[in-house]
């Protein structure tokens, strides 16, 4: 799946968070954004997904060339789009399986049957190394910061989008839970290659794990420098000014 | 699990679990026993009026799911007894629930949980009066209520302390707005349209609290009838 985002200014409370803002990931590519804290990379995760709390002043976001700007979140989701959430919210009362197994039925023409349901999970639960009773438990609730990531991770390997976001994916998660979920997000890319993927962190490590086509350094809500994995390298080495400085090409006053 | 039936006025809980369902008005006493552990599910969709005493050492949780009703209850807590109360509403006529809790002895507990959802232009109250009188020592006291509104409605919490002795523990919260937005964009992003998140995230908060057990099949099939 193709996104592409095109001149997108974004505000809230008449403070603007994303300015001019210009990306383009094609069919199958892995993209990394990483910058300093407050520089509008989850608001950027969010707004794609169409949260109503921002306001978009101009540009436009396209989804395989179809402007996605008039379409409701659900709408969104159901269209291949799927934000693994930096701290994702806990709901007493839905357990997980209700919650997953209604936003599956949602996207399907015809509801999964229960056993199948549970095979999958099942399944998906012993890749990710979690445990069994997560299944029936409610929606993140006392699960640990790990937990909920790998709960994103499993909910990502249920529903089969096209265009992942990951916020954060490596804050909460200890070394090898790391890499049990890098491992699971590998093997989902290698079984959908068409599946582009948008990486926001701060830390090199998600990245020797997975591997992205593309690092770009984001500040004051725009992209003021793009690169390869050597980049994320040279920002985690010398911090985000001076990589920048290295970058071939721009305007580096 | 004992069904209770509605000929006697006087009730006296023996049965570990018990159930009540009203659907004409009725006014019932309700003894908890001594040294006795009950549970009592309700299941009420006509108005009614309960007094229930629960005796020395005895504990009581009571879990019930209402509709388009009112109540009154009033509870009468002896010396060590426990009381834990989870009372869900989903009402688009006017609802009044009042609740008395009377610490008449020494080291009672009392947590009461109301959850309701006002689905229209109606009335839902929920009116709390937690009653600790002078030299009842070692009491806890907690009140927590919920109501969300769907529309216009005219939704009301009134949390009353009655306190009038030291060394006790006395609590209360009030929420009434609209759903969670975080939670809204939550269950969104991952496809589920709108009239789904509503009855996904309104079970939640009828049922989300109570410690379900016999009853969880025939509430859940209760609040999608009524939904």
């Amino acid at each position: 799946m193709e996104l592409e985002i095109k001149n997108l200014c974004v505000s809230v409370n008449n403070k603007k968070i994303l300015n001019d803002f210009n990306l383009t990931i094609k069919k199958g590519e892995v993209h990394a954004i990483m910058g300093p804290n407050g520089t509008g990379k989850s608001t950027l995760s969010r707004v794609l997904l169409g949260d109503s709390n921002y306001c978009i002043d101009s540009g436009d976001i396209f989804l395989d060339h179809e402007s996605i700007l008039n379409l409701d979140t659900f709408l969104r989701a159901r269209k291949g789009m799927f934000l693994c959430y930096q701290n994702p919210l806990s709901i007493d009362g839905i357990t997980n399986s209700e919650f997953i197994r209604t936003a599956l039925n949602e996207q399907l023409e015809k509801p999964i049957g229960l056993y199948d349901f549970i095979k999958q999970m099942e399944q998906n639960i012993d890749d990710l190394s979690m445990k069994q009773d997560m299944m029936h438990r409610n929606l993140n609730q006392g699960f640990s910061g790990g937990e909920r990531k790998k709960n994103e991770v499993l909910q990502m390997k249920m529903l089969k989008p096209k265009f992942v976001i990951f916020d954060e994916l490596d804050s909460g998660l200890d070394v090898d839970s790391l890499k049990i979920v890098c491992d699971n997000i590998n093997e989902y890319l290698s079984e959908n290659p068409d599946t582009s993927v948008l990486i926001i962190t701060h830390y090199k490590r998600i990245l020797d794990y997975i591997h992205p086509d593309y690092v770009h350094i984001m500040k004051n809500g725009t992209i003021t420098g793009s690169g390869d994995l050597s980049l994320a390298q040279k920002i985690e080495k010398f911090g985000y000014d001076e990589a920048f400085a290295t970058i071939p090409g721009e305007d580096n006053e | 699990m004992n069904k209770i039936q509605l000929d006697n006025k006087n009730i006296i809980l023996k049965d570990k679990e018990n159930y009540l369902n009203i659907d004409n008005y009725i006014e019932l006493n309700i003894v908890v026993l001594k040294n006795r552990q009950c549970k009592l599910v309700i299941l009420g969709t006509n108005n009614y009026q309960l007094n229930i005493t629960l005796e020395e050492n005895s504990s009581l949780m009571v879990n019930s799911l209402n509709k388009d009703n009112s109540v009154n209850i009033c509870f009468h807590l002896l010396k060590n007894s426990c009381l834990t109360y989870y009372h869900s509403v989903l009402s688009k006529v006017d609802s009044v629930n009042n609740f008395a809790i009377y610490h008449e002895e020494e080291g009672s507990q009392s947590i009461l949980n109301n959850n309701g959802i006002n689905l229209s232009t109606n009335k839902l109250f929920f009116s709390i009066d937690g009653v600790i009188p002078k030299k009842i020592v070692n009491i806890n006291c907690s009140q927590n209520s919920k109501i969300i509104n769907l529309s216009d409605g005219n939704s009301k919490i009134i949390p009353n302390l009655i306190i009038d002795s030291n060394d006790i523990i006395a609590s209360h919260s009030a929420y009434i707005g609209q759903m969670n937005e975080d939670e809204v964009f939550y269950l969104a992003s991952r496809g589920i349209n709108n009239e789904d998140i509503q009855k996904l995230l309104f079970k939640a908060l009828l049922l989300g609290k109570m410690e379900l057990s016999f009853e969880r099949e025939e509430y859940e099939k209760k609040i999608n009838e009524w939904w």
